[in-house]
């Protein structure tokens, strides 16, 4: 390292030039710093170039999210580079990237035409994990203090469970298994597949899109399963986002998580109505629901048909004694109704017989009269008929003295001669 | 010109009537002698219907004797 003996000037019109200013800086800040020291700042942006050397910006937000209230440009080696991100990833389950807090050993660096610089040397991931953890607790809290942290897993499953949407790299290994878990059940899973990116920047708003896109088509399903699976673990920290979180707590639809991680559960984890490892592990819960189901109907038909069973055994047991009843009642009213009508019957013979008689007797009278009025009945009794020859002589003044005049009587007749009248 | 063969409530009627005529005293010697044969005639009549109507009804209450 170069130690040049440049004097600051003192007097008016002395001067330096630029390239011995920048010595004097690099200089005074080498001299400064001669061993690296840790530092704690936020990666703003992180890029790696052909080479493998990866360039970083570093920065000091304040409270709000107005300017930084500190910045600075970083590099990591490429002899470092690699080593640092893989324990930082295996460390973490995150990588390092540009939104993410870290703490680093840095050497300070200058440099005449580049200007201030960081070499990271070295990053402790233990940092980040708590800055993680931190953030993690913060989003746990917010979504608990919105009130939707339990909403998700009170939304009632439809039974049965048969229609999926499911949201996940169409290419993944776990989406195959996935539906090759399925398949293999005795069921007829219908799944629809909404593509998303599982990993990367863009990750976030492709799967919010993709969940607005299944909402509104939220009558065709009965259950959504979240797929990733085979990708690197470096982007479950994704899965901590607030924005995501909430999505799936506020889903309309049941929500089933299986997004392929080992150690810990992330947020959208605890938030979705279920969740488990792995992706097949989420098939293998469908089948068990659906063997639930099933069993649930199952006793239901049973149920059904044992219910049945007394219903009908009792029906009929009523039908037989109603029958019975019926029977007695019908033979009852019978026997009422053939006394009643032997005693009608009896009634009209008598009737009938005290008519006929009364007629009879009616007839026998009326002849009885008939024959004290008839001619021959009076003239039996020594009664005549007299006739003269204007008829019959009813009165003295129907004949005259010396009139021939027949009497008949009730066993012949006398021609006589009117000798004498006289009148009373 | 044949008489219409009356029944059996008009043969009763008319037998009353002329009974009724008798008892009145309106009936002369001569007519009394038709006026009974044609009350005789009725109550036959009347009998033999009867009969038949009680016969009937017998038949109709014991079909069996």
């Amino acid at each position: 390292m170069d130690t040049l003996p440049i004097d600051i000037p003192t007097g008016s019109r002395e001067h330096l030039t630029l390239l011995d200013l920048q010595r004097l800086v690099r200089s005074t800040l080498e001299g400064r710093f001669v061993a690296p020291l840790w530092i704690s700042a936020e990666i703003s942006e992180l890029k790696v170039n052909r080479s493998g050397h990866c360039y970083l910006n570093l920065v000091e937000k304040g409270s709000g999210e107005g300017a930084p209230r500190a910045e600075a440009r970083a590099v990591i080696w490429k002899s470092a580079y690699a080593r640092l991100a893989e324990s930082f990833s295996i460390a973490t389950g995150d990588k390092l990237r540009a939104g993410i807090s870290i703490l680093c050993r840095v050497m300070v660096t200058y440099h005449e035409v580049y200007g201030f610089s960081l070499q990271i040397l070295d990053v402790d991931p233990t940092f980040t994990i708590g800055e993680v953890e931190r953030r993690r607790r913060e989003t746990i809290s917010r979504l608990q203090s919105d009130g939707i942290w339990d909403m998700n897993r009170e939304v009632e499953l439809s039974t049965p469970t048969l229609r999926i949407a499911i949201l996940s790299s169409g290419t993944a290994a776990g989406y195959r298994d996935f539906i090759e878990e399925l398949r293999r059940s005795p069921y007829r899973f219908r799944t629809t597949l909404f593509e998303a990116l599982m990993q990367g920047d863009a990750a976030e708003q492709s799967i919010v899109t993709a969940l607005e896109d299944i909402a509104s088509r939220e009558q065709e399903f009965d259950v959504v399963a979240i797929i990733r699976g085979g990708g690197s673990t470096s982007d479950l920290a994704l899965f901590d986002s607030y924005r995501l979180a909430s999505y799936v707590a506020q889903f309309p639809l049941p929500v089933f998580a299986g997004i392929g991680h080992d150690k810990d559960v992330s947020v959208v984890d605890m938030v979705a109505h279920s969740s488990c490892k792995t992706p097949t592990a989420v098939a293998t819960l469908l089948v068990e629901l659906a063997d639930n189901q099933m069993a649930t109907l199952d006793g239901y038909a049973l149920q059904l048909r044992d219910t049945l069973k007394t219903h009908i055994a009792t029906e009929r047991l009523r039908i037989e004694r109603g029958e019975g009843e019926l029977l007695r009642a019908a033979t009852v009213l019978l026997n009422d109704l053939r006394y009643g009508l032997n005693n009608t019957e009896e009634a009209l013979t008598k009737e009938l017989r005290q008519r006929f008689d009364r007629e009879h007797r009616r007839l026998d009278s009326a002849s009885e009269l008939i024959d004290s009025y008839s001619p021959a009945n009076i003239l039996r009794l020594g009664f005549a008929v007299v006739r003269g020859q204007r008829g019959v002589v009813a009165g003295s003044n129907d004949t005259r003295v010396g009139d021939m005049i027949v009497v008949e009587l009730t066993d012949g007749s006398i021609e006589a001669e009117v000798k004498r009248i006289d009148k009373l | 010109m044949a008489k219409k063969k009356l029944s059996y409530s008009e043969a009763m009627a008319e037998v009353e009537s002329i009974i009724a005529r008798m008892r009145s005293g309106e009936l002369a010697i001569d007519e009394l002698s038709s006026a009974t044969r044609r009350a005789t005639e009725l109550i036959e009549q009347c009998r033999k219907e009867l009969t038949a109507a009680e016969e009937d009804v017998e038949k109709l209450i014991n079909p069996n004797s």
